[in-house]
């Protein structure tokens, strides 16, 4: 599970993750949240 | 979103939102999805249980295959904030003024995944691929923000992941089967 996490990812741990999913059978639930520039440099 | 900062006197700008969407986009791209920048408000109905979104990100791109959940739901952020990945065909307008947005998606990963996953048949078994579940608020799951229960829904999710539960009403409509998908 992926909840909201904050860092950024590298070449190998994107390529790590779907060669994890497509080949190991491995299950992933990404949560994200909001995320919207004009929000972020808005007064509110 | 600014503030004064005591320290510096000066303004700053947070550096994500609520999370940080381009990182877990590059994260998802080798898949087909993506987030887009919608901030949505409300609740959607998932295998008949309501569940809160507080300040949720749209799902802007599923790739074909993926099981989409949409909503008709608020979107809180501030107009003229085009989106470059999320408008379009979403623009469908409910009752109350709020559009139709996907909130979530489920996702059998390619490769060579057979229908029928547990047949001991199947010499290769790192064949099956495995699956993906995209949703975008994590206020639901947090336990200082979460206004409503929403473990039921993980739960079934997870039954989804790890077991390719196929019958708690998450993948059995709303078939995204062209591309992208939104």
């Amino acid at each position: 599970m992926l909840v909201d996490p904050e860092e950024e990812y590298s070449e190998s741990e994107v390529k790590k993750l779907r060669d994890d999913v497509v080949n190991e059978g491995l299950g992933v639930f990404v949560v994200g949240d909001w995320y919207n520039v004009k929000q972020m440099e808005g007064e509110f | 979103m600014r503030f004064f900062d005591d320290n510096t006197h000066s303004h700053w700008t947070p550096v994500t939102g609520g999370a940080n969407v381009p990182a877990l986009n590059d994260l998802l791209k080798p898949f087909g999805f993506a987030f887009g920048d919608r901030i949505l408000n409300g609740a959607a109905t998932m295998n008949g249980q309501a569940v809160a979104i507080a300040s949720g990100a749209n799902i802007a791109r599923a790739p074909a295959g993926a099981y989409l959940h949409k909503a008709f739901i608020a979107d809180k952020a501030p107009k003229g904030a085009g989106s470059s990945s999320a408008g379009g065909k979403s623009a469908v307008s409910g009752g109350n003024g709020n559009k139709e947005h996907a909130v979530a998606a489920f996702f059998q990963a390619p490769g060579a995944a057979p229908t029928d996953s547990q047949s001991s048949t199947n010499a290769n078994a790192k064949s099956v691929a495995g699956r993906l579940a995209v949703y975008g608020d994590s206020n639901c799951l947090d336990s200082s923000h979460t206004s409503s229960p929403c473990f039921p829904f993980m739960a079934n999710v997870l039954e989804f992941l790890t077991e390719n539960v196929r019958d708690t009403g998450l993948v059995s409509l709303f078939l995204c089967s062209y591309e992208p998908c939104d």
